[in-house]
């Protein structure tokens, strides 16, 4: 079977054709579509898709931040759904109709085409009320909770690692970091999160390519008092100009900020391991033990840097020998795991049976 | 040498009187209703030699409870004292150290009293009335962010743009720090470990404000708490971490009243937010069978804690000891082992009677087999900020080092 698989990101959209067959899954086509406004953005999709016309598309994944709990899988969208995410949309205004808009533009292109969405918030819909609730009054508090925000990440490379240990029946206890351009570690027993780093927004959590992570909320009042700066200014500022460009003064990857030598991206780098150190700590108490450490995301390949900080610390505090606890990297790009959530949920709402379409 | 020591409320002036370095205690008390006419007359409860008497009278300032407990003092020759300490939450990063205080330290406090704008104005205004009335006597200033100056730059560090972090003075300051030094001395002295070498979790847990401390060789090198004393934990009326978008959503919704939100995070968050009905643990674990937010209220509150219980653990690599400290951390058994509970692995093991009745204090309450050694420890600012007062006053040459 396979998927067209649809994930925005701030540059465009990013499209892939991921065939699952027996063996490893493989892409054909995969491209960034730019965004040129609602109606004409799926255009650079429809030229790259032209030479592929005689392939079948068994289901159009679409990759979205948000789903609230109403979403705690990935669904096969119906006119029920479009309702549910159309009520969403006070609570994500933005990812929301990211999404509503991409399914309205993939049904005109793909009329016959079943459209799938996979959710990164589906996999922390059941994250304990503990960990999910703000100290706020009732009426404020009730409509803000915390997620994580790279659910599907989390719920592959755990999967992943959980196959390794062959621990049987005893659920797995495994901190999941997801090396992204906002990085998100969870503590997940089973194939449940018990913590996550990210808040109600990925704005909180750890610090990011451009997202300040926790800070002092005092600091964000401050910042929208200030008259030269105001609310709207400051939400831009924490979201875009912190983290590593804030601390930096230039952009800079994950990747950069993990593997380069210059001493002010040395610091960078000593800032975001300090933060990990503290949240792989609070994981552990999340967990009460660990069996392992999984790496997932686009710069999972320089695990090893995070590896070789935080395996020693986490060995010295369980009291465990050095290099006995496990950790593994899951490879699977994102457009893969995508792919794979839509294809399930496809499976899953034909009882086993699959129909591609022209 | 006699040494008082002020800790100054918003409308309150606690004072002890002690010998150092004996850290005999001579005279005690505080001050009540201190500021404008309440329905009940200002009262100095005062203690000396263990007598105790009340002495009602109208205190319209901190320099008038100031001027009326020397008074009562100045009765007795045995009790005047010979130099003055104060008790500053926020030093800021102008005072990195306590200072024996002179004009220019003066001119510094007034430049940070801003930072703390409930707590260090009034001690300023004492401060200066005491100057005005004893200038003689030396006075001190003890800040609880001293012994957070050692924290590293990447724990105190916020994520921020450069420019904006140094222009609005963004940084963590970490608070507690007078409780939390005093108590990890008394550790090291219970272990009969060195304080250079004592690693350790704080646990600052008070009725009102809470924080934890994560401690490497003696020394502060992380705090829940930040930039202001908002972030960290849970408490009782403040709601310790949040996503600063929902700080910012609550701005806009505010029709951009700042001060509303913080208010609302400072004083209606926490505890008392959560369970609608009370600002304190205790009540709120007495009542859960009353009411569900109660349950989810204390759920919250023992999480954060443990969470961050947690993370220092880690960080601390393999420490010597917890503690347990103030009002929550010394009284309450409950919280100290929801909050250790499960926690073997990481060398953390309770015995569950000591910890429901740990004798007087200090106590070790975890059980033989535990490697982290889990402390109670009744905290005193007061001799802290005697200990560091005469610290500095016997020893000039490292006066006002900042």
């Amino acid at each position: 079977m396979n998927s067209l698989v649809l994930i925005p990101s701030k540059n465009g959209l990013r499209y892939s054709r991921v065939f699952l067959e027996s063996g490893e899954p493989f892409t054909t086509v995969s491209g960034l579509a730019r965004l040129r406004g609602t109606a004409a953005s799926l255009t650079d999709l429809e030229l790259a898709l032209a030479a592929n016309r005689d392939q079948a598309i068994d289901v159009l994944t679409i990759r979205a931040v948000f789903g609230g709990n109403d979403f705690a899988a990935p669904v096969i969208v119906d006119e029920g759904h479009e309702k549910k995410l159309l009520h969403l949309r006070s609570q994500s205004p933005l990812s929301v109709a990211n999404t509503t808009t991409l399914i309205a533009e993939a049904q005109t292109m793909f009329p016959k085409v079943p459209i799938a969405v996979a959710f990164e918030t589906s996999f922390f819909v059941d994250l304990p009320t503990r960990e999910s609730t703000y100290a706020l009054p009732r009426a404020a508090g009730n409509s803000v909770r915390r997620w994580g925000y790279h659910g599907l990440f989390h719920a592959a490379a755990t999967q992943e690692l959980a196959q390794e240990l062959k621990l049987g029946a005893r659920p797995a206890r495994m901190l999941s970091i997801c090396l992204d351009s906002r990085p998100e570690m969870a503590a997940v027993q089973g194939r449940v999160p018990l913590a996550v780093t990210s808040g109600s927004t990925p704005m909180e959590g750890l610090p990011g390519e451009a997202n300040c992570g926790e800070i002092d909320p005092s600091i964000a009042l401050a910042l929208a008092a200030d008259p030269d700066i105001g609310p709207e200014r400051a939400n831009l500022m924490l979201t875009r100009e912190s983290g590593f460009f804030g601390m930096l003064g230039w952009r800079a990857t994950l990747g950069e900020v993990l593997t380069e030598k210059r001493a002010r991206i040395s610091r960078v780098r000593e800032h975001l391991l300090y933060h990990m150190a503290l949240a792989a700590g609070s994981s552990l108490a999340a967990l009460e033990m660990l069996d392992g450490v999984v790496f997932s995301g686009r710069y999972a390949e320089q695990s090893d840097v995070v590896a070789s900080y935080l395996m020693p610390r986490l060995e010295r505090a369980l009291s465990l020998p050095a290099g006995s606890l496990p950790w593994h990297t899951c490879q699977t790009p994102l457009d893969i795991i995508v792919a794979q959530a839509g294809i399930a949920a496809l499976v899953t709402k034909n009882g086993g049976q699959s129909t591609a379409v022209q | 040498m006699r040494i008082i020591v002020f800790n100054c409320g918003s409308s309150s002036l606690k004072y002890r009187l002690l010998d150092m370095p004996s850290e005999t205690e001579l005279a005690a008390g505080e001050a009540e209703r201190v500021g404008p006419k309440t329905a009940l007359p200002g009262c100095i409860h005062h203690s000396a030699f263990g007598m105790r008497e009340d002495h009602e009278q109208e205190m319209p300032d901190h320099g008038a409870a100031f001027s009326a407990v020397m008074r009562l003092l100045e009765r007795d020759p045995r009790l005047l004292p010979e130099a003055i300490g104060h008790r500053m939450v926020h030093g800021g990063a102008l005072f990195k150290h306590h200072v024996v205080v002179d004009d220019q330290a003066f001119q510094g406090l007034e430049e940070v009293q801003d930072l703390a704008p409930i707590h260090n104005p009034p001690a300023l205004r004492l401060l200066a009335a005491c100057r005005q009335l004893y200038p003689k006597l030396p006075e001190t200033v003890v800040f609880d962010t001293a012994f957070h100056s050692t924290i590293s730059p990447a724990a105190r560090t916020y994520a921020l743009p450069l420019q904006v972090a140094r222009s609005h003075g963004f940084r963590k300051y970490g608070f507690h720090g007078t409780s939390h030094e005093y108590v990890v001395h008394e550790a090291a002295k219970y272990l009969a470990i060195p304080i250079t070498e004592l690693r350790a979790v704080s646990c600052h847990l008070g009725s009102g404000g809470a924080s934890l401390c994560a401690i490497v060789n003696g020394k502060s090198v992380d705090n829940t708490m930040g930039y202001s004393p908002l972030q960290g934990l849970v408490m009782s009326t403040r709601s310790g971490d949040l996503d600063p978008a929902i700080a910012l959503s609550l701005v806009a919704n505010a029709q951009g009243d700042s001060r509303q939100v913080e208010d609302m995070l400072n004083r209606k968050s926490g505890l008392l937010g959560l369970s609608g009905v009370s600002a304190d643990i205790r009540d709120v674990l007495a009542n859960q069978q009353t009411d569900e937010s109660l349950v989810r209220a204390a759920e919250v509150y023992l999480w954060r804690i443990r969470k961050y219980l947690g993370a220092y653990l880690l960080v601390t690599e393999r420490p010597h000891c917890i503690i347990f400290t103030d009002t929550i951390g010394e009284k309450i058994p409950y919280v100290r082992w929801a909050v250790t509970a499960g926690l073997g692995s990481l060398g953390v093991s309770m015995d569950p009677l000591k910890n429901a009745d740990p004798g007087p204090l200090p106590a070790d309450l975890a059980s033989p087999e535990s490697r982290v050694r889990i402390l109670a420890i009744a905290t005193n600012e007061e001799v802290a900020i005697a200990r560091a007062s005469y610290g500095l006053l016997a020893a000039p040459s490292t006066n006002n080092a900042n």
